[in-house]
């Protein structure tokens, strides 16, 4: 068995590939990641990317990459950087692919599978209180704002997903 | 789960060679910690230890060549050696550290001699560089042992490192008896 490949109506999820890094680093060196922590410059950028592919191994969850049509839309996954204090639901889009539901429509088929493959009961997302948009499709997703648990960063929205909902 | 990528386990006569495991954190943040972390990106914080043991892993499933974990005969995890290029480095680097204790008893000749081997006969027969910093005698004088020679000179800039280095060159496969 590989990391798996996820189809939704509209896209294919697989693993990250080395050409996918160039729009990875794009936004690392853009605004854009700015709630992130960033921007970053390329060398950081690489060792962020490389990290979470590697994820894979070590915990056998991690990124997936977004394709519609074949085309490159973003990254979908679960993230557990150090210092986290569980798994992780994130999710980066390409501008083009912004504003399309397509974040969202990965983010649903990962939280199936994370159900389907760990029987975790839930997924929390760590978002820098200024992302908006973030919050938004945290909400949209089914999410709620849970001030209990801790974030990674002070002030950090966590935003709870209950996954027993998809079972 | 099996992966898209394999790591391979090599052997020599004294040891082994090994995909990296999550618990060869303590042994790499207890280098990162120490003053033998000064040539190879000085000390850094745990969080920063930690990225780096895993995206040494995305290395391999990205490039599908990277660091080794090396064990000796009795399973003590004793350095890491592997042939490495992250992004912006001018081309792949055969690297290598060995933890405090176990210098000096030819493991880093044999563990790199036996990971080059092992890149070109799967990856690409062009020779390999290493880059080390000038003061670091020690490195240079194992670069030697394995035939590599001196290149040139290179200011560094930031990239790969912050410091300047040297480049040695390795010796072509087949020709490296």
């Amino acid at each position: 068995m590989n990391i798996p490949n996820l189809s939704t109506a509209r896209l294919t999820l697989r693993c990250p590939e080395l050409s996918d890094f160039e729009h990875r680093a794009a936004f690392y060196a853009s605004d854009r990641s700015i709630p992130e922590g960033g921007p970053f410059d390329r060398a950081t950028a690489w060792r962020i990317f490389a990290s979470e592919v590697g994820q894979w191994s070590l915990m056998g969850y991690g990124p997936f990459s977004v394709d519609m049509d074949g085309a490159y839309q973003g990254e979908v996954g679960i993230y557990q950087p150090h210092g986290y204090p569980e798994p992780e639901l994130g999710w980066f889009v390409v501008p083009e692919a912004e504003g399309r539901g397509i974040a969202a429509e990965a983010a649903r088929a990962v939280m199936t599978w994370a159900r389907a493959a760990f029987g975790w009961d839930r997924l929390v997302n760590y978002i820098d209180p200024g992302n908006a948009r973030s919050i938004a499709l945290g909400l949209r997703l089914g999410g709620t704002i849970d001030h209990r648990l801790p974030g990674v960063d002070p002030g950090d929205v966590v935003i709870r997903h209950d996954l027993r909902r998809l079972a | 789960m099996t992966l898209p990528f394999a790591v391979p386990t090599l052997t020599t006569a004294r040891l082994t060679l090994r995909p990296t495991r999550e618990d060869d954190f303590p042994a790499m943040l207890a280098y990162n910690d120490s003053p033998r972390a000064r040539f190879a990106g000085g000390t850094r914080d745990r969080q920063t230890v930690w990225r780096a043991l895993l995206a040494n892993i995305g290395h391999w499933a990205l490039r599908g060549f990277g660091l080794y974990a090396v064990d000796d005969r009795d399973g003590v995890f004793v350095g890491r050696v592997g042939v490495i290029r992250h992004d912006g480095w001018p081309e792949p680097e055969l690297g290598w550290h060995l933890f405090d204790g176990f210098e000096g008893r030819g493991f880093g000749h044999e563990a790199a001699h036996a990971a080059r081997g092992d890149y070109h006969a799967r990856i690409s027969s062009n020779p390999v560089i290493s880059m080390i910093v000038p003061e670091n005698a020690r490195s240079i004088a194992l670069a030697r042992r394995l035939r590599a020679r001196f290149e040139r000179a290179d200011a560094g800039e930031g990239k790969p490192f912050d410091t300047p280095f040297h480049v040695y060159r390795h010796p072509a496969p087949g020709a490296a008896a």
